[in-house]
């Protein structure tokens, strides 16, 4: 992954821009997201805090703005911008830059180089870039170390205050939570854990799964697709709303069939919270073929629940549009390209549909050959093998 | 995304002895789309080795070969003593942290940060490491130099 910084503050960052000018924060999706940096969640912190500074804002998230093919494909998200913000690398913002060339295009970050993102560490900093001047490094430089050395932020703007608080009632009880912030992500935020399937903060409203419902004011409503707003009474928790999370996951079991379950670990944590071990349904299953004809992805249709995840990352996040639904009701599928095999559609291997997809229906390709059993090992092998796919073949 | 290039393959048996039993790593991200990596690529380190007489227990292709949290998920267990990494230079690296005790070899070098055009199926150096110059392009897939710029990148 590629490591950045940031290297201006927000003061910084307000002397380039002009109040009566709309802006659009851009965001990578991919390494500066891990680098803490940017994605959907940093996008919005930067839009509030400059919206609570007077300015016009748009939020606009690329899955690799180093593709330049794909960011001349949010043309239309930046149409009425004057000024576009980039989170993302010297490379997404060089492309950002060269897509839109008549409009102020602002850099925030600054690249040191590439590096791992460690389970314990974060993001490390293991192959600088010869402007740092730092060595190269197995074990890598934290980003704190790196930002030390160089001069630059290893943290985000900062974002406190940024954000009215108001009070609602969830279960009877009063809490404050951002107004007008997505109800399921204040719930979320709150630590009231309600299932949901198509919902993503960084692809927007789907509405889909219909699992995420609570009532208002005695009226199911789908909390994905809600916002906070002062004096909300919220019931997440009665015996109604459980009865129909379970008939949600039972129509998914239905559909699916049982070992889906199994096989998806989103479905898993939630069949084995609500205890269902399967369907008071007719199964509608039948098996599908699963799609490897992807150098890099899988597609599995038998985990598919049609959530819309994939077709809206596909569609608004990548922009290359390989992905949506084909058919009505019980016959809608999700298909690729115009219903060819994935390897052969425009795919750009951007890798947003098997990021946001919640049941390991798109999965990037994982592929361990064992090409030598154990005991071969034992017994002397020849010098030279002829075949190599009789050689394979011995896996 | 990273520019890496193959060693000659005669320079990667010159660091192997016979005895040695070996496992393929493959980048499927950026070392697949500079033609360094992917599943292709595997596959033919791994026949020329094989018709070469080496031992090669394990063939692995996975996504983001720099990312820790990629090898825990993929619980790879490996009988080799060696591994040739298809990978950038943070890929090698994450791969010594994650298998300590296994030898393994570097057999690409780092050219540079490039963008690509994925439907052009080309990609240019835009931020290069030592020794490299920037603006160069290359065939996606391949890594094959282009002859004509077809990528005018801004400052």
């Amino acid at each position: 992954m590629i490591i950045s910084l940031r290297e201006i503050g927000y003061d910084a960052l307000k002397t380039q821009l002009k109040k009566d000018a709309p802006i659009v924060v851009w965001s990578c999706d991919e390494c500066i997201k891990h680098c803490g940096l940017g994605g959907m969640e940093k996008l919005q912190v930067l839009a509030d805090l400059l919206q609570r500074d007077g300015y016009t804002v748009q939020k606009e998230l690329i899955s690799r703005s180093c593709f330049l093919n794909l960011v001349r494909k949010h043309e239309a998200a930046v149409a009425d911008a004057a000024t576009i913000i980039v989170l993302a690398c010297d490379l997404g913002y060089r492309c950002v830059k060269t897509a839109f060339h008549d409009k102020q295009v602002v850099k925030t970050m600054k690249t040191v180089g590439t590096g791992n993102f460690t389970v314990y560490r974060g993001p490390v900093l293991t192959s600088p870039l010869p402007w740092t001047q730092l060595e190269p490094s197995v074990d890598g430089y934290t980003l704190k170390t790196v930002s030390e050395k160089l001069g630059l932020h290893p943290t985000f703007f900062d974002a406190a205050d940024a954000t009215d608080l108001v009070t609602i009632t969830v279960d009877g009880k009063p809490v404050q939570a951002k107004k007008g912030e997505n109800l399921l992500d204040a719930l979320e935020t709150l630590g009231v854990k309600i299932p949901h399937l198509c919902y993503d903060p960084s692809l927007g409203l789907i509405g889909a799964c219909r699992l995420c419902m609570v009532k208002i004011k005695g009226r199911f409503t789908p909390s994905c697709c809600t916002q906070v707003a002062e004096g909300m009474e919220i019931v997440v928790h009665d015996e109604e709303l459980e009865a129909h999370r379970r008939l949600m996951l039972e129509f998914i079991i239905a559909e699916k069939g049982v070992d889906v379950t199994e096989r998806s670990r989103e479905l898993r944590y939630w069949t084995r919270k609500y205890k269902i071990e399967g369907t008071r349904f007719k199964l509608q299953t039948e098996d599908q073929h699963v799609d490897e004809s992807s150098e890099v992805m899988v597609i599995d249709p038998n985990l598919c629940v049609l959530c819309g995840r994939c077709v809206v990352a596909c569609n608004n996040v990548s922009g290359q549009h390989v992905i949506d639904f084909a058919g009505r009701g019980s016959e809608t599928r999700m298909v690729t390209g115009l219903n060819e095999q994935f390897g052969e559609t425009n795919c750009a291997a951007c890798m947003a549909c098997a990021h946001y997809c919640p049941t390991e229906a798109i999965t990037p390709k994982l592929i361990v050959k064992k090409l030598m059993k154990e005991q071969d090992l034992l017994t002397p092998i020849p010098p030279l093998v002829t075949s190599s796919t009789k050689a394979r073949g011995k896996g | 995304m990273m520019f890496s290039r193959l060693i000659p393959y005669e320079e990667i048996t010159k660091q192997l002895k016979s005895a040695d039993t070996i496992a393929v790593i493959s980048c499927n991200t950026c070392a697949r789309e500079c033609g360094v990596g992917g599943v292709s690529r595997a596959d033919e380190l791994v026949d020329r080795l094989t018709q070469d007489g080496y031992t090669v227990t394990e063939e692995v292709v996975l996504q983001d070969a720099c990312s820790e949290p990629v090898y825990r998920k993929a619980r790879i267990r490996l009988d080799a003593d060696t591994i040739i990494v298809l990978a950038c230079s943070a890929g090698i690296d994450c791969v010594k942290r994650m298998f300590p005790k296994t030898r393994v070899l570097t057999v690409t070098e780092d050219v540079g940060l490039f963008v690509t055009e994925t439907d052009l199926e080309v990609f240019k150096v835009a931020l290069p490491f030592s020794g490299f110059k920037a603006g160069a392009e290359y065939a996606m897939y391949t890594g094959a130099p282009q002859e004509k710029q077809r990528i005018r990148l801004e400052e």
